[in-house]
């Protein structure tokens, strides 16, 4: 019987190599829908939310998965992925204004910073990270996503992006964590800071002493202007503007999203079929080598013994442990099949995006260059008011 | 000139600042809208349910390059009209959208429209070269000679007129 042991064990250990394909894939199976609050009436309690371009996360993408992630279909994401952020936010209800921030002009009441960590069809890994105009940071956490075939299924794409999940998700607990960590006060208090670091920000000599910061980096009002400041009222007309300015930015991301999304959902199903099948042919290959590797090592164990039925046991073991080495290489070079396939659509995807990614960061480049120059402009004009009416000039 | 008169002059220069940031926005955001309609709701016409969805080749192998929507590199251009507006779900094939290799024109969508651009004339106040243009005034002017709601179009000359001065001199 002791003969007989590595005999079994071999056999055991091909089975095992041959049979079960099983993914170990979590799927998302439920959708959860986006949470609506009542809005406050007081207008002050109501906060805006600036969703920064994502970072494209390139530095963070890992050696063995180099040779499939696509790093400008990762620049084009990281430009797509928060106007759906923004939109899922907006619709959502919760807040005020929500705008895709290209820079860190534009003041806004939370911002919610993404980072993309994984993206390729199949599976959504985004790191988030959202702060108050305090410097409270409210939490950063990361949310992942996996998903299924029926996602890219028509009705599902026409009703909302295959990751919608992933969107709610992270504006439900936005609102969760407003709704239990932020108080009425310091709502006002958030906003207050907001309006005070754009006047700041606009004319420093003016409100530059209104704004303090702890040892903590938090911001803290230190005083708060008369309630007919008239700096502050052509302050807050110039705001208008900025936020005009910001809609207008907007808009560019919305047709950029539109052009967008057609292409890039094709892709994302196609990547999402070759990503599996890539995933099960490296799991099966590691499989085979694996099994190869130990029969090999317990056929050469078992030849070695005196026992005849064990060195015949253990011919069979190598030779089905070099089967299943060689059948593991099989495997590899599928896997690389399915790699230069991934390679070849992102390419495909990277000609269609890459353009309109140029076009709608030289268009907001231009815009915003023009409008600093304005409000340069606006700024020596403000200071100068200021000095006259206080008696400077 | 007294202080408050002094104050009153330069908020006048922040209303003109204001009006001309105004015009520019008014331009630009004319000038997104008009993309947009370009674009279209649908580029790449996969979501206006008439393709069978879900469908698929299930691996990408030779010649899978090509997506839906997606035009192949080296055929046909953004805007050049070429692709006769033809999508791979709306050629009543019978393929479905995800079913890879027909591929799509996303050029052909937008190229019509591209087409009309520059085509409504210059008001005979304004000099047709736009040489001492700055780059405001060049955008309200492509603006305005791309528009093709003519309301939008007058409000944007106007806009042209006032930043330029041509309102103060010639009207």
């Amino acid at each position: 019987m002791q003969t007989l042991r590595p005999i079994i064990a071999l056999c055991a250990l091909m089975v095992l190599a041959l049979s079960g394909c099983a993914t170990t894939s979590v799927k998302s199976t439920q959708f959860i829908p986006v949470v609506q609050d009542s809005l406050p009436m007081d207008e002050d309690l109501i906060l805006d939310v600036g969703v920064m371009v994502f970072d494209p996360g390139i530095d963070e993408v890992a050696q063995r998965d180099l040779d499939r992630t696509n790093f400008e279909i990762r620049r084009a994401e990281s430009r797509y992925a928060p106007y759906v952020m923004a939109e899922t936010l907006q619709r959502s209800g919760n807040w005020g204004v929500v705008r895709v921030l290209p820079t860190e002009r534009s003041t806004m009441d939370v911002y919610l910073d993404g980072q993309l960590l994984l993206s390729n069809g199949e599976g959504m890994i985004i790191k988030v990270t959202v702060t108050d105009s305090t410097g409270r940071e409210w939490y950063t956490r990361e949310y992942e996503e996996h998903i299924s075939q029926y996602n890219y299924e028509q009705t599902q794409r026409q009703s909302h992006d295959p990751f919608q999940v992933i969107y709610n998700t992270i504006a439900n607990d936005m609102l969760e964590f407003r709704r239990r960590n932020i108080s009425d006060n310091e709502l006002r208090n958030i906003r207050t800071v907001s309006e005070l670091q754009f006047a700041a920000g606009f004319a420093p000599e003016i409100y530059g002493e209104y704004l303090t910061q702890s040892d903590r980096g938090i911001t803290q009002v230190v005083r708060l202007p008369a309630g007919n400041d008239p700096s502050l009222a052509r302050i807050r007309d110039i705001r208008e503007r900025d936020n005009l300015f910001v809609d207008t930015v907007q808009d560019y991301y919305a047709t950029y999203a539109r052009q967008m999304r057609g292409p890039y959902d094709a892709w994302r199903e196609v990547s999402f079929r070759e990503t599996m099948a890539l995933e099960e042919t490296e799991r099966s290959a590691r499989r085979r080598f694996i099994a190869g590797a130990a029969a090999i090592a317990g056929g050469i164990a078992a030849v070695g013994q005196n026992n005849a039925a064990a060195q015949t046991a253990g011919i069979v073991g190598v030779g089905a442990g070099a089967y299943l080495v060689r059948s593991g290489f099989d495997r590899s070079a599928e896997a690389s099949m399915h790699i230069a396939a991934l390679q070849e659509i992102g390419e495909s995807l990277q000609a269609e995006v890459a353009p309109k990614v140029i076009e709608l960061d030289d268009r907001t480049i231009m815009l915003t260059g023009t409008v600093e120059e304005q409000y340069t402009q606006w700024q020596e004009i403000l200071m100068e008011i200021y000095l006259t009416e206080t008696g400077g000039l | 000139m007294t202080a408050q008169e002094r104050v009153a002059v330069l908020d006048g220069a922040l209303g003109s600042g204001y009006e001309d940031f105004d015009g520019l926005i008014l331009a630009e955001r004319s000038r997104a809208q008009r993309q947009s309609n370009e674009a279209g709701s649908d580029p790449a016409g996969l979501y206006d349910g008439q393709g069978q969805g879900g469908g698929g080749t299930g691996s990408a192998g030779a010649g899978a390059g090509s997506l839906p929507g997606v035009t192949a590199a080296g055929r046909g251009s953004i805007g050049d009209g070429a692709g006769g507006g033809v999508v791979a779900s709306n050629n009543g094939t019978g393929q479905g959208p995800q079913a890879g290799g027909s591929g799509g024109s996303v050029g052909g969508l937008i190229g019509g429209p591209a087409g009309d651009q520059g085509e409504y004339p210059v008001p005979e106040d304004i000099p047709p070269s736009g040489r001492d243009d700055d780059v405001v005034a060049r955008q309200i002017r492509e603006a305005a000679m791309r528009e093709a709601d003519p309301e939008l179009r007058e409000a944007l000359w106007d806009e042209y007129r006032r930043y330029t001065g041509l309102s103060a001199t010639d009207q």
